[in-house]
Protein backbone atom coordinates (compact mmCIF):
# COMPACT_ATOMS: atom_id res chain seq x y z
CA UNK A 1 0.00 0.00 0.00
CA UNK A 2 1.47 3.40 -1.00
CA UNK A 3 1.96 6.19 1.56
CA UNK A 4 -0.45 8.32 -0.49
CA UNK A 5 -3.15 5.71 -0.04
CA UNK A 6 -2.38 5.41 3.70
CA UNK A 7 -2.61 9.19 4.19
CA UNK A 8 -5.83 9.30 2.21
CA UNK A 9 -7.32 6.46 4.30
CA UNK A 10 -6.07 8.05 7.50
CA UNK A 11 -7.56 11.43 6.66
CA UNK A 12 -10.86 9.75 5.66
CA UNK A 13 -10.94 7.88 8.96
CA UNK A 14 -10.22 11.08 10.85
CA UNK A 15 -12.94 12.89 8.96
CA UNK A 16 -15.37 10.00 9.49
CA UNK A 17 -14.61 9.82 13.20
CA UNK A 18 -14.74 13.59 13.68
CA UNK A 19 -18.00 13.98 11.79
CA UNK A 20 -19.75 11.07 13.47
CA UNK A 21 -18.59 12.14 16.94
CA UNK A 22 -19.69 15.70 16.17
CA UNK A 23 -23.09 14.45 15.05
CA UNK A 24 -23.37 12.28 18.18
CA UNK A 25 -22.65 15.31 20.35
CA UNK A 26 -25.29 17.29 18.41
CA UNK A 27 -27.80 14.44 18.80
CA UNK A 28 -27.16 14.50 22.53
CA UNK A 29 -27.25 18.27 22.92
CA UNK A 30 -30.43 18.89 20.87
CA UNK A 31 -32.87 17.12 23.23
CA UNK A 32 -31.14 18.82 26.18
CA UNK A 33 -31.57 22.19 24.46
CA UNK A 34 -35.26 21.44 23.73
CA UNK A 35 -35.77 20.34 27.31
CA UNK A 36 -34.32 23.58 28.69
CA UNK A 37 -36.49 25.79 26.43
CA UNK A 38 -39.98 26.44 27.84
CA UNK A 39 -42.65 24.40 25.98
CA UNK A 40 -45.29 26.11 23.84
CA UNK A 41 -48.00 24.62 26.07
CA UNK A 42 -47.77 25.54 29.71
CA UNK A 43 -47.28 22.36 31.70
CA UNK A 44 -49.81 21.87 34.44
CA UNK A 45 -48.61 21.74 38.00
CA UNK A 46 -49.84 18.63 39.73
CA UNK A 47 -51.82 20.07 42.60
CA UNK A 48 -51.34 23.84 42.91
CA UNK A 49 -52.19 26.59 40.47
CA UNK A 50 -52.36 30.36 40.34
CA UNK A 51 -56.08 30.68 39.74
CA UNK A 52 -56.50 34.44 39.54
CA UNK A 53 -56.03 37.79 41.16
CA UNK A 54 -58.05 39.09 44.06
CA UNK A 55 -58.31 42.54 42.49
CA UNK A 56 -59.96 40.99 39.41
CA UNK A 57 -62.56 39.08 41.42
CA UNK A 58 -65.05 41.45 43.07
CA UNK A 59 -67.62 40.09 45.56
CA UNK A 60 -70.51 38.09 44.03
CA UNK A 61 -68.49 36.97 41.02
CA UNK A 62 -66.83 33.77 39.91
CA UNK A 63 -64.13 32.69 37.52
CA UNK A 64 -63.43 29.41 35.80
CA UNK A 65 -59.74 28.52 35.83
CA UNK A 66 -57.76 25.57 34.58
CA UNK A 67 -56.36 22.86 36.76
CA UNK A 68 -54.34 20.98 34.18
CA UNK A 69 -56.85 19.61 31.72
CA UNK A 70 -59.80 20.11 34.06
CA UNK A 71 -61.70 23.26 34.96
CA UNK A 72 -61.95 24.65 38.47
CA UNK A 73 -64.18 27.47 39.65
CA UNK A 74 -63.13 30.33 41.86
CA UNK A 75 -65.97 32.02 43.70
CA UNK A 76 -65.95 35.25 45.65
CA UNK A 77 -69.03 35.21 47.82
CA UNK A 78 -71.19 38.32 48.30
CA UNK A 79 -69.52 38.69 51.70
CA UNK A 80 -66.09 38.71 50.03
CA UNK A 81 -64.83 35.24 50.95
CA UNK A 82 -62.85 33.39 48.26
CA UNK A 83 -63.60 29.70 47.67
CA UNK A 84 -62.56 27.22 45.02
CA UNK A 85 -64.15 24.03 43.76
CA UNK A 86 -63.85 21.58 40.94
CA UNK A 87 -65.58 23.16 37.94
CA UNK A 88 -66.98 19.85 36.71
CA UNK A 89 -70.67 19.29 37.32
CA UNK A 90 -71.20 15.97 39.08
CA UNK A 91 -74.14 15.16 36.83
CA UNK A 92 -72.75 14.90 33.27
CA UNK A 93 -69.36 16.63 33.53
CA UNK A 94 -70.32 20.03 32.08
CA UNK A 95 -68.42 23.07 33.32
CA UNK A 96 -70.27 24.97 36.02
CA UNK A 97 -70.40 28.77 36.33
CA UNK A 98 -71.16 31.38 38.98
CA UNK A 99 -74.53 33.09 38.67
CA UNK A 100 -74.49 36.50 40.40
CA UNK A 101 -78.32 36.64 40.16
CA UNK A 102 -78.68 33.33 42.03
CA UNK A 103 -75.64 34.09 44.21
CA UNK A 104 -74.50 30.51 43.80
CA UNK A 105 -72.94 28.05 41.36
CA UNK A 106 -75.01 26.81 38.45
CA UNK A 107 -74.66 24.35 35.59
CA UNK A 108 -76.21 25.39 32.32
CA UNK A 109 -76.51 21.88 30.90
CA UNK A 110 -79.30 20.55 33.12
CA UNK A 111 -79.95 23.42 35.51
CA UNK A 112 -77.97 21.99 38.40
CA UNK A 113 -77.50 24.29 41.38
CA UNK A 114 -74.75 24.24 44.00
CA UNK A 115 -74.56 26.48 47.05
CA UNK A 116 -71.53 28.49 48.07
CA UNK A 117 -70.14 25.45 49.87
CA UNK A 118 -70.30 23.48 46.60
CA UNK A 119 -73.21 21.39 47.87
CA UNK A 120 -75.75 20.24 45.29
CA UNK A 121 -79.01 21.92 46.25
CA UNK A 122 -81.28 21.63 43.22
CA UNK A 123 -81.54 19.78 39.94
CA UNK A 124 -79.94 16.52 38.88
CA UNK A 125 -76.35 16.76 40.27
CA UNK A 126 -75.94 13.77 42.61
CA UNK A 127 -72.92 14.94 44.59
CA UNK A 128 -71.29 18.17 45.80
CA UNK A 129 -68.40 19.77 43.92
CA UNK A 130 -64.97 18.84 45.24
CA UNK A 131 -63.65 21.71 47.36
CA UNK A 132 -60.09 23.00 46.96
CA UNK A 133 -57.90 24.91 49.38
CA UNK A 134 -57.44 28.61 48.69
CA UNK A 135 -54.31 30.55 49.65
CA UNK A 136 -54.11 34.28 49.04
CA UNK A 137 -50.60 35.67 48.68
CA UNK A 138 -50.76 39.43 48.21
CA UNK A 139 -53.12 39.85 45.27
CA UNK A 140 -52.65 36.32 43.95
CA UNK A 141 -55.07 33.49 44.60
CA UNK A 142 -53.48 30.04 44.71
CA UNK A 143 -55.64 26.95 44.68
CA UNK A 144 -54.44 23.58 45.95
CA UNK A 145 -56.11 20.32 45.06
CA UNK A 146 -56.26 17.35 47.40
CA UNK A 147 -55.25 19.44 50.42
CA UNK B 1 -131.32 17.40 70.80
CA UNK B 2 -129.97 17.03 67.24
CA UNK B 3 -127.49 19.81 67.97
CA UNK B 4 -126.37 18.02 71.11
CA UNK B 5 -125.88 14.79 69.17
CA UNK B 6 -123.85 16.60 66.53
CA UNK B 7 -121.61 18.10 69.19
CA UNK B 8 -121.16 14.67 70.76
CA UNK B 9 -120.26 13.20 67.34
CA UNK B 10 -117.73 15.97 66.76
CA UNK B 11 -116.22 15.36 70.18
CA UNK B 12 -115.91 11.64 69.44
CA UNK B 13 -114.25 12.40 66.09
CA UNK B 14 -111.82 14.75 67.82
CA UNK B 15 -111.03 12.10 70.43
CA UNK B 16 -110.43 9.52 67.73
CA UNK B 17 -107.72 11.73 66.25
CA UNK B 18 -106.30 12.89 69.57
CA UNK B 19 -102.82 12.01 70.72
CA UNK B 20 -102.60 8.86 72.92
CA UNK B 21 -103.28 9.19 76.65
CA UNK B 22 -100.28 10.53 78.59
CA UNK B 23 -99.71 7.28 80.52
CA UNK B 24 -99.00 5.46 77.25
CA UNK B 25 -96.29 7.91 76.29
CA UNK B 26 -93.00 8.44 78.11
CA UNK B 27 -90.47 11.21 77.81
CA UNK B 28 -89.12 11.74 74.27
CA UNK B 29 -85.66 10.25 73.77
CA UNK B 30 -86.15 7.69 76.55
CA UNK B 31 -87.17 4.10 75.63
CA UNK B 32 -90.65 3.10 76.74
CA UNK B 33 -90.98 1.06 79.92
CA UNK B 34 -94.02 -1.17 79.64
CA UNK B 35 -95.21 -4.51 80.84
CA UNK B 36 -96.50 -5.48 77.39
CA UNK B 37 -93.09 -6.23 75.89
CA UNK B 38 -91.88 -7.95 79.08
CA UNK B 39 -94.72 -10.48 78.92
CA UNK B 40 -95.03 -10.82 75.14
CA UNK B 41 -91.36 -11.61 74.57
CA UNK B 42 -91.84 -14.74 76.71
CA UNK B 43 -94.85 -15.98 74.76
CA UNK B 44 -94.56 -19.11 72.64
CA UNK B 45 -96.80 -18.00 69.80
CA UNK B 46 -94.54 -16.25 67.27
CA UNK B 47 -97.14 -13.73 66.10
CA UNK B 48 -97.50 -12.48 69.69
CA UNK B 49 -93.80 -12.70 70.60
CA UNK B 50 -92.33 -11.07 67.49
CA UNK B 51 -93.79 -7.55 68.05
CA UNK B 52 -92.22 -7.46 71.52
CA UNK B 53 -88.83 -8.51 70.15
CA UNK B 54 -89.04 -5.82 67.49
CA UNK B 55 -89.95 -3.12 70.02
CA UNK B 56 -86.34 -2.46 71.00
CA UNK B 57 -85.60 -1.15 67.49
CA UNK B 58 -88.95 0.56 66.96
CA UNK B 59 -88.66 4.33 66.54
CA UNK B 60 -91.80 4.86 68.65
CA UNK B 61 -90.77 2.56 71.47
CA UNK B 62 -87.31 4.16 71.53
CA UNK B 63 -89.01 7.53 71.96
CA UNK B 64 -91.06 6.40 74.96
CA UNK B 65 -94.29 5.41 73.20
CA UNK B 66 -95.58 2.14 74.59
CA UNK B 67 -97.56 -0.56 72.79
CA UNK B 68 -100.67 0.95 74.36
CA UNK B 69 -100.08 4.08 72.28
CA UNK B 70 -101.61 2.19 69.35
CA UNK B 71 -103.29 -0.85 70.92
CA UNK B 72 -104.76 0.82 73.99
CA UNK B 73 -104.97 -0.93 77.37
CA UNK B 74 -102.85 -0.39 80.44
CA UNK B 75 -99.10 -0.76 79.69
CA UNK B 76 -98.22 -0.76 83.39
CA UNK B 77 -100.54 -3.61 84.43
CA UNK B 78 -98.96 -6.99 85.13
CA UNK B 79 -102.18 -8.99 84.84
CA UNK B 80 -103.21 -9.70 81.23
CA UNK B 81 -106.89 -9.13 82.01
CA UNK B 82 -106.18 -5.63 83.29
CA UNK B 83 -103.55 -4.78 80.66
CA UNK B 84 -105.86 -5.83 77.82
CA UNK B 85 -109.11 -4.62 79.33
CA UNK B 86 -111.41 -3.19 76.62
CA UNK B 87 -112.69 -0.74 79.21
CA UNK B 88 -109.17 0.71 79.25
CA UNK B 89 -109.31 1.22 75.49
CA UNK B 90 -107.61 -2.03 74.48
CA UNK B 91 -108.33 -2.78 70.81
CA UNK B 92 -105.92 -5.65 70.07
CA UNK B 93 -105.05 -6.11 66.42
CA UNK B 94 -105.91 -2.97 64.50
CA UNK B 95 -107.96 -3.68 61.36
CA UNK B 96 -106.48 -2.24 58.11
CA UNK B 97 -109.27 0.31 57.70
CA UNK B 98 -108.43 1.77 61.12
CA UNK B 99 -104.63 1.91 60.65
CA UNK B 100 -104.42 5.40 59.04
CA UNK B 101 -106.50 6.96 61.81
CA UNK B 102 -104.50 5.24 64.56
CA UNK B 103 -101.20 6.52 63.12
CA UNK B 104 -102.71 9.94 62.42
CA UNK B 105 -103.76 10.26 66.08
CA UNK B 106 -100.17 11.35 66.68
CA UNK B 107 -98.85 12.03 63.19
CA UNK B 108 -101.53 14.62 62.36
CA UNK B 109 -101.11 16.36 65.70
CA UNK B 110 -98.62 19.16 65.05
CA UNK B 111 -98.08 20.09 68.68
CA UNK B 112 -97.55 16.44 69.67
CA UNK B 113 -95.10 15.80 66.80
CA UNK B 114 -93.16 18.93 67.71
CA UNK B 115 -91.88 17.08 70.76
CA UNK B 116 -89.99 14.68 68.51
CA UNK B 117 -89.11 16.56 65.34
CA UNK B 118 -90.02 20.19 64.61
CA UNK B 119 -89.78 19.59 60.84
CA UNK B 120 -91.79 16.41 60.54
CA UNK B 121 -94.79 16.76 58.20
CA UNK B 122 -98.22 16.22 59.71
CA UNK B 123 -100.32 16.06 56.56
CA UNK B 124 -99.80 12.38 55.77
CA UNK B 125 -103.40 11.39 56.51
CA UNK B 126 -104.79 14.24 54.41
CA UNK B 127 -102.52 13.15 51.56
CA UNK B 128 -103.31 9.49 52.05
CA UNK B 129 -107.03 10.17 51.72
CA UNK B 130 -106.42 11.63 48.24
CA UNK B 131 -104.27 8.68 47.15
CA UNK B 132 -105.42 5.67 45.16
CA UNK B 133 -104.76 3.61 48.28
CA UNK B 134 -106.74 5.93 50.55
CA UNK B 135 -109.63 6.19 48.10
CA UNK B 136 -109.73 2.40 47.83
CA UNK B 137 -109.70 2.01 51.60
CA UNK B 138 -112.56 4.50 51.91
CA UNK B 139 -114.57 2.27 49.55
CA UNK B 140 -113.92 -0.68 51.83
CA UNK B 141 -111.08 -2.31 49.89
CA UNK B 142 -108.86 -3.84 52.58
CA UNK B 143 -106.16 -5.03 50.16
CA UNK B 144 -104.87 -1.53 49.50
CA UNK B 145 -101.74 -0.25 51.20
CA UNK B 146 -102.06 1.51 54.53
CA UNK B 147 -99.30 3.02 56.68
CA UNK B 148 -98.21 -0.39 58.03
CA UNK B 149 -97.98 -1.91 54.53
CA UNK B 150 -95.00 0.29 53.71
CA UNK B 151 -93.55 1.30 57.10
CA UNK B 152 -94.21 -1.97 58.86
CA UNK B 153 -96.40 -2.49 61.91
CA UNK B 154 -93.79 -3.23 64.57
CA UNK B 155 -90.09 -2.44 64.58
CA UNK B 156 -90.77 0.70 62.55
CA UNK B 157 -87.55 2.45 61.57
CA UNK B 158 -87.11 6.10 60.57
CA UNK B 159 -87.20 6.64 56.79
CA UNK B 160 -83.58 7.81 57.02
CA UNK B 161 -82.47 4.38 58.31
CA UNK B 162 -81.01 2.33 55.45
CA UNK B 163 -82.80 -0.76 56.83
CA UNK B 164 -86.21 0.91 56.62
CA UNK B 165 -88.52 -0.35 53.86
CA UNK B 166 -89.11 3.30 52.92
CA UNK B 167 -85.41 4.20 52.61
CA UNK B 168 -84.93 5.55 49.05
CA UNK B 169 -83.04 2.53 47.72
CA UNK B 170 -85.57 0.10 49.26
CA UNK B 171 -88.81 1.79 48.25
CA UNK B 172 -89.03 -0.07 44.97
CA UNK B 173 -88.94 -3.48 46.66
CA UNK B 174 -91.53 -2.26 49.17
CA UNK B 175 -93.91 -1.14 46.40
CA UNK B 176 -93.07 -4.35 44.50
CA UNK B 177 -94.63 -6.45 47.25
CA UNK B 178 -98.00 -5.55 45.73
CA UNK B 179 -97.22 -3.87 42.42
CA UNK B 180 -95.11 -6.73 41.04
CA UNK B 181 -97.99 -9.15 41.72
CA UNK B 182 -99.55 -9.23 38.26
CA UNK B 183 -102.62 -11.19 39.33
CA UNK B 184 -103.36 -8.73 42.14
CA UNK B 185 -102.67 -5.72 39.91
CA UNK B 186 -104.86 -7.12 37.13
CA UNK B 187 -107.82 -6.67 39.47
CA UNK B 188 -107.12 -2.92 39.45
CA UNK B 189 -106.47 -2.69 35.70
CA UNK B 190 -102.73 -2.18 36.29
CA UNK B 191 -100.35 -4.20 34.06
CA UNK B 192 -98.00 -5.12 36.94
CA UNK B 193 -94.82 -4.72 34.87
CA UNK B 194 -94.02 -1.29 36.32
CA UNK B 195 -91.44 -2.53 38.81
CA UNK B 196 -89.71 -4.72 36.24
CA UNK B 197 -89.60 -1.78 33.81
CA UNK B 198 -88.36 0.64 36.43
CA UNK B 199 -85.53 -1.73 37.35
CA UNK B 200 -84.24 -1.37 33.80
CA UNK B 201 -84.30 2.41 33.98
CA UNK B 202 -81.48 4.91 34.23
CA UNK B 203 -83.08 6.13 37.46
CA UNK B 204 -82.85 2.72 39.13
CA UNK B 205 -79.25 2.37 37.93
CA UNK B 206 -78.37 5.76 39.43
CA UNK B 207 -80.07 4.81 42.69
CA UNK B 208 -78.62 1.35 43.13
CA UNK B 209 -75.37 1.29 41.16
CA UNK B 210 -74.17 4.86 41.69
CA UNK B 211 -75.83 4.98 45.11
CA UNK B 212 -77.34 8.36 44.18
CA UNK B 213 -80.17 8.71 46.70
CA UNK B 214 -81.51 11.77 44.88
CA UNK B 215 -82.37 9.61 41.85
CA UNK B 216 -86.12 9.18 41.56
CA UNK B 217 -87.81 6.10 42.86
CA UNK B 218 -91.57 5.30 42.95
CA UNK B 219 -92.60 7.98 45.45
CA UNK B 220 -90.67 10.79 43.74
CA UNK B 221 -93.04 10.75 40.76
CA UNK B 222 -96.19 9.26 42.30
CA UNK B 223 -96.02 10.85 45.73
CA UNK B 224 -95.53 8.92 48.94
CA UNK B 225 -98.64 9.23 51.09
CA UNK B 226 -100.71 10.76 48.31
CA UNK B 227 -99.59 8.08 45.82
CA UNK B 228 -101.42 8.40 42.54
CA UNK B 229 -100.39 8.17 38.87
CA UNK B 230 -99.50 11.56 37.39
CA UNK B 231 -102.15 12.51 34.86
CA UNK B 232 -101.45 13.20 31.19
CA UNK B 233 -101.18 16.93 31.80
CA UNK B 234 -98.82 16.61 34.74
CA UNK B 235 -96.23 14.15 33.39
CA UNK B 236 -93.97 16.90 32.02
CA UNK B 237 -94.29 18.76 35.33
CA UNK B 238 -93.25 15.66 37.25
CA UNK B 239 -90.23 14.97 35.01
CA UNK B 240 -89.51 18.70 34.80
CA UNK B 241 -88.93 18.99 38.53
CA UNK B 242 -85.49 17.48 37.87
CA UNK B 243 -85.16 17.83 34.08
CA UNK B 244 -85.96 21.53 34.00
CA UNK B 245 -83.92 22.51 30.94
CA UNK B 246 -85.50 19.77 28.83
CA UNK B 247 -88.93 20.84 30.01
CA UNK B 248 -88.21 24.47 29.11
CA UNK B 249 -87.00 23.38 25.67
CA UNK B 250 -90.08 21.19 25.24
CA UNK B 251 -92.35 24.09 26.21
CA UNK B 252 -90.82 26.07 23.31
CA UNK B 253 -91.58 23.31 20.84
CA UNK B 254 -94.66 22.81 18.68
CA UNK B 255 -94.99 19.43 20.43
CA UNK B 256 -96.31 21.07 23.59
CA UNK B 257 -99.61 22.16 22.08
CA UNK B 258 -99.82 19.14 19.77
CA UNK B 259 -99.46 16.69 22.65
CA UNK B 260 -101.98 18.63 24.73
CA UNK B 261 -104.46 18.55 21.85
CA UNK B 262 -104.00 14.81 21.40
CA UNK B 263 -104.13 14.32 25.18
CA UNK B 264 -100.80 12.54 25.03
CA UNK B 265 -98.34 12.56 27.93
CA UNK B 266 -95.31 14.63 26.98
CA UNK B 267 -92.02 13.06 28.12
CA UNK B 268 -93.49 9.57 28.32
CA UNK B 269 -94.27 9.50 24.60
CA UNK B 270 -90.57 9.16 23.69
CA UNK B 271 -88.90 8.13 26.95
CA UNK B 272 -91.52 5.74 28.36
CA UNK B 273 -92.71 6.12 31.95
CA UNK B 274 -91.05 3.50 34.12
CA UNK B 275 -88.52 2.01 31.71
CA UNK B 276 -86.62 5.26 31.18
CA UNK B 277 -83.44 3.97 29.56
CA UNK B 278 -80.55 6.27 28.57
CA UNK B 279 -81.70 8.13 25.44
CA UNK B 280 -79.86 7.47 22.17
CA UNK B 281 -79.34 9.86 19.25
CA UNK B 282 -80.40 7.00 16.96
CA UNK B 283 -83.91 7.18 18.42
CA UNK B 284 -84.56 10.36 16.45
CA UNK B 285 -86.26 9.56 13.17
CA UNK B 286 -89.25 7.85 11.64
CA UNK B 287 -87.70 4.48 10.78
CA UNK B 288 -88.55 1.33 12.70
CA UNK B 289 -87.41 1.59 16.31
CA UNK B 290 -87.21 5.38 16.18
CA UNK B 291 -89.53 7.42 18.35
CA UNK B 292 -90.68 10.14 15.95
CA UNK B 293 -92.31 7.52 13.74
CA UNK B 294 -95.14 7.15 16.25
CA UNK B 295 -96.71 10.37 14.94
CA UNK B 296 -94.64 11.37 11.88
CA UNK B 297 -94.05 9.57 8.61
CA UNK B 298 -91.31 9.83 5.98
CA UNK B 299 -91.45 13.02 3.95
CA UNK B 300 -93.45 15.15 6.36
CA UNK B 301 -91.81 18.28 7.87
CA UNK B 302 -91.45 16.62 11.26
CA UNK B 303 -89.57 13.67 9.75
CA UNK B 304 -87.28 16.04 7.83
CA UNK B 305 -86.53 18.01 11.00
CA UNK B 306 -85.79 14.77 12.85
CA UNK B 307 -83.43 13.68 10.07
CA UNK B 308 -81.51 16.97 10.26
CA UNK B 309 -81.28 16.79 14.06
CA UNK B 310 -80.11 13.16 14.09
CA UNK B 311 -77.54 13.81 11.36
CA UNK B 312 -76.13 16.86 13.19
CA UNK B 313 -75.81 14.92 16.44
CA UNK B 314 -74.38 11.71 14.99
CA UNK B 315 -71.86 13.56 12.85
CA UNK B 316 -70.64 15.49 15.90
CA UNK B 317 -70.51 12.38 18.08
CA UNK B 318 -68.49 10.47 15.47
CA UNK B 319 -66.02 13.30 15.04
CA UNK B 320 -65.79 13.79 18.78
CA UNK B 321 -64.94 10.10 19.24
CA UNK B 322 -62.35 10.17 16.47
CA UNK B 323 -60.67 13.29 17.86
CA UNK B 324 -60.77 11.94 21.40
CA UNK B 325 -59.03 8.76 20.26
CA UNK B 326 -56.29 10.79 18.51
CA UNK B 327 -55.80 13.02 21.55
CA UNK B 328 -55.73 10.11 24.00
CA UNK B 329 -53.32 8.18 21.76
CA UNK B 330 -50.96 11.17 21.71
CA UNK B 331 -51.28 11.50 25.49
CA UNK B 332 -50.52 7.79 25.96
CA UNK B 333 -47.39 8.29 23.86
CA UNK B 334 -46.17 10.91 26.29
CA UNK B 335 -47.40 14.20 24.81
CA UNK B 336 -48.91 16.89 27.02
CA UNK B 337 -52.48 17.17 25.68
CA UNK B 338 -54.15 19.31 28.36
CA UNK B 339 -55.24 22.02 25.89
CA UNK B 340 -56.84 19.46 23.58
CA UNK B 341 -58.53 17.68 26.50
CA UNK B 342 -60.06 20.98 27.65
CA UNK B 343 -61.37 21.54 24.11
CA UNK B 344 -62.83 18.05 24.09
CA UNK B 345 -64.68 18.87 27.31
CA UNK B 346 -65.99 22.08 25.70
CA UNK B 347 -67.20 20.04 22.73
CA UNK B 348 -68.83 17.55 25.11
CA UNK B 349 -70.64 20.41 26.82
CA UNK B 350 -71.88 21.81 23.50
CA UNK B 351 -73.13 18.32 22.62
CA UNK B 352 -74.98 18.01 25.93
CA UNK B 353 -76.65 21.37 25.26
CA UNK B 354 -77.47 20.26 21.70
CA UNK B 355 -79.21 17.20 23.12
CA UNK B 356 -81.21 19.45 25.44
CA UNK B 357 -82.24 21.46 22.40
CA UNK B 358 -83.53 18.30 20.71
CA UNK B 359 -86.61 18.88 22.86
CA UNK B 360 -87.29 22.12 20.96
CA UNK B 361 -87.42 19.97 17.77
CA UNK B 362 -85.83 22.95 16.01
CA UNK B 363 -82.98 21.74 13.74
CA UNK B 364 -81.47 25.25 13.59
CA UNK B 365 -81.00 25.37 17.37
CA UNK B 366 -79.47 21.90 17.49
CA UNK B 367 -77.20 22.64 14.51
CA UNK B 368 -76.01 25.89 16.13
CA UNK B 369 -74.85 23.84 19.13
CA UNK B 370 -73.28 21.07 17.07
CA UNK B 371 -71.45 23.63 14.91
CA UNK B 372 -70.06 25.14 18.08
CA UNK B 373 -68.89 21.66 19.11
CA UNK B 374 -67.40 21.03 15.65
CA UNK B 375 -65.41 24.27 15.80
CA UNK B 376 -63.88 23.32 19.14
CA UNK B 377 -63.25 19.79 17.87
CA UNK B 378 -61.38 21.23 14.86
CA UNK B 379 -59.04 23.03 17.28
CA UNK B 380 -58.55 19.88 19.36
CA UNK B 381 -57.88 17.94 16.17
CA UNK B 382 -55.24 20.52 15.16
CA UNK B 383 -53.61 20.06 18.58
CA UNK B 384 -53.64 16.30 18.07
CA UNK B 385 -52.15 16.66 14.58
CA UNK B 386 -49.39 18.93 15.94
CA UNK B 387 -48.65 16.41 18.68
CA UNK B 388 -48.52 13.59 16.15
CA UNK B 389 -46.15 15.64 13.96
CA UNK B 390 -43.95 16.34 16.98
CA UNK B 391 -43.92 12.64 17.85
CA UNK B 392 -42.99 11.75 14.26
CA UNK B 393 -40.18 14.32 14.39
CA UNK B 394 -38.90 12.82 17.63
CA UNK B 395 -38.98 9.35 16.13
CA UNK B 396 -37.05 10.53 13.07
CA UNK B 397 -34.57 12.26 15.39
CA UNK B 398 -34.12 9.08 17.40
CA UNK B 399 -33.45 7.03 14.26
CA UNK B 400 -30.92 9.58 12.99
CA UNK B 401 -29.25 9.75 16.41
CA UNK B 402 -28.97 5.96 16.57
CA UNK B 403 -27.50 5.86 13.06
CA UNK B 404 -25.01 8.60 13.93
CA UNK B 405 -23.96 6.79 17.11
CA UNK B 406 -23.56 3.56 15.13
CA UNK B 407 -21.39 5.32 12.59
CA UNK B 408 -19.32 6.87 15.38
CA UNK B 409 -18.76 3.43 16.90
CA UNK B 410 -17.69 2.05 13.49
CA UNK B 411 -15.37 5.02 12.93
CA UNK B 412 -13.91 4.61 16.38
CA UNK B 413 -13.33 0.91 15.72
CA UNK B 414 -11.56 1.59 12.45
CA UNK B 415 -9.41 4.29 14.06
CA UNK B 416 -8.36 1.97 16.88
CA UNK B 417 -7.47 -0.72 14.33
CA UNK B 418 -5.34 1.74 12.38
CA UNK B 419 -3.56 2.97 15.49
CA UNK B 420 -2.84 -0.64 16.48
CA UNK B 421 -1.34 -1.29 13.00
CA UNK B 422 0.90 1.80 13.28
CA UNK B 423 2.20 0.73 16.66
Amino acid sequence: MSSHQRISRKSFLNWFLGTSLGATILATLYPIFRYVLPPEVAEAPTNRVLAGKLSELPPNTGKVFRFGAKPGILVRTPSGEVRAFSGICTHLNCTVQYRPDFQHIWCACHNGHYDLQGKNIQGPPPRPLEAYRVDIVGDEIYVTRGA
Amino acid sequence: MTRLLSLAALACAALALAAPPPRTVGAPGKPAQDQCTLCHRELEEARLRQPALLAAEDVHHRQGITCAGCHGGDPAATEPEVAMDPSKGFVGKIPPQKVPEVCAACHSDTSFMLRYDPNIPTDQLAQYRTSKHGLGLAKGDQRVATCASCHGAHGILPASDARSPVYPSRIVETCARCHADRSLMAQYGIPGNEIEDYQQSVHYQALTVKNDLSAPTCNDCHGAHGATPPGVSSVSNVCGTCHLTQREAFDLSPHKDAFATMEQPACEACHSNHKVVPPQDQWIGVEEGQVCGTCHSAGDPGAEAAEKIRHALLETVQRSEAVRQRVERAEQRGMLMDEALVKLEEAHQALVLARNDVHTVDPARVQARTEEAQMVLAKAEADAAAAEEELAFRHRGLKVSLLVILLAVVALGLKIRELEKQS
